[in-house]
């Protein structure tokens, strides 16, 4: 576990990480009790200690990293791990499709997930599709586009 | 910024309230420059604006992506707050333009930001003239560095010849963003996907930042 840890901050130093499509649903058991919440893990921003699960039905719901029982975190390293792995670079880091069988352009806009708690999207044409408001999601926004050498989720 | 200005928690919650953010990468783009690259979690380097304005453009769109501000190089928290809530305020009256359609919303975008270089102590002449681009990066306001009033950088007061040199440099770089957008009013994002070269030169530089790791 220790050594995973390790791996990741050293290696990749991500902040925000995710689970490619396909992604089976898991069971996670908070330690406040209750029914387990049955969802997949899109994101975990390691900074902050924050998980972002996707449930069944599409809906995306946040817990502190440290709310979940240590064996449910170990699965969720598990699959960060793979993911790691896989080192599939460049790739949306958010599943492209969900078991609602939504698209992702339908459902999150293709975003690549938050970082510092904001929503960055990889392209500008996502991004448009809610800044004009076409999502349904909120009026007219204007775009804020960075433009940087590298990558915004690893090496730039 | 990724490591410092966009964690600011004003601008977090600016970016998050008010606009939608995305990225992209000029990798492999001849107006791009150089850098050492950084992982996330690497400690962040001591920069001033305008640093690395060839590997680093915060660029504000319209939905339909007009450009109406840009902000080349490193920006501070503080900074990258003020330019986000300037962004806000000029969308706001494009969007009370579109429905009052007697000003064109490119005179709009130029005007704005004329005023806003006026405010910052640039004379009209200093606005309109013609700005040059060394290696990507603005030649620096030499007026400012013989006058050094009206700091734009917040992060301290002049009090070194020094500090005018950087404040010039950063005048300098502030003066040709806002020049990009009264010369370029509404250019759109494909427009500069074509030809970054207007807004970051065709030079080369090589941008590095570094830390202590404290």
């Amino acid at each position: 576990m220790r050594c995973f840890k390790l791996v990741c901050l050293s290696l990749t130093g991500v902040l925000l990480a995710a689970v490619a499509a396909g992604q089976e649903l898991e069971k996670f058991r908070l330690k406040s009790g209750g029914d387990p919440v049955e969802a997949r893990p899109v994101s975990w921003d390691f900074q902050n200690g924050q998980l972002t699960l996707m449930k069944a039905d599409g809906t995306v719901m946040e817990v502190a990293a440290a709310d979940l029982h240590a064996s449910d975190m170990r699965l969720v390293e598990r699959i960060l791990k793979k993911q790691f792995l896989a080192g599939r670079k460049g790739q949306s880091i958010t599943p492209d499709a969900d078991p609602a069988g939504n698209s992702v352009d339908n459902r999150s806009g293709g975003d690549v997930g938050r970082l510092h708690g904001v929503r960055w999207f990889d392209n500008e044409s996502d991004a448009q599709k809610v800044a004009s408001g076409s999502d349904g999601s909120q009026d007219e926004r204007p775009l804020v586009w960075f433009r940087v050498l590298g990558d915004m989720t690893g090496f730039m | 910024m990724r490591t410092v200005s966009f964690s600011q928690p004003n601008v977090c919650k600016l970016l998050d309230q008010n606009f939608v953010c995305f990225h992209t990468s000029t990798e492999g783009d001849p107006t791009a420059g150089q850098s050492i690259r950084h992982r996330p979690g690497d400690p962040a380097g001591m920069c001033i604006r305008g640093n690395g304005q060839q590997n680093v453009q915060t660029i504000f769109l319209t939905p339909a992506g007009e450009i109406f501000h840009v902000v080349t190089g490193f920006a501070s928290g503080d900074d990258l707050a003020q330019e986000l809530l300037y962004a806000h305020e000029l969308f706001g009256e494009l969007q009370q333009a579109s429905r009052k359609p007697e000003r064109a919303p490119a005179s709009i975008v130029a005007d704005s930001h004329r005023k806003r270089l006026a405010n910052y102590g640039f004379s009209d002449q200093q606005i309109e003239s013609q700005g040059m681009l060394l290696g990507g990066m603005a030649m620096p306001d030499l007026n400012a560095m013989m006058n050094p009033t009206g700091s734009m950088n917040r992060g301290g007061n002049q009090t070194t010849p020094a500090a005018g040199v950087f404040d010039a440099m950063i005048r300098g770089q502030v003066l040709a963003d806002h020049q990009f957008c009264i010369r370029n009013p509404l250019m759109t994002s494909r427009q500069l996907e074509r030809d970054p070269a207007v807004l970051v030169g065709s030079g080369q530089s090589f941008f590095m930042s570094n830390s202590s790791g404290n």
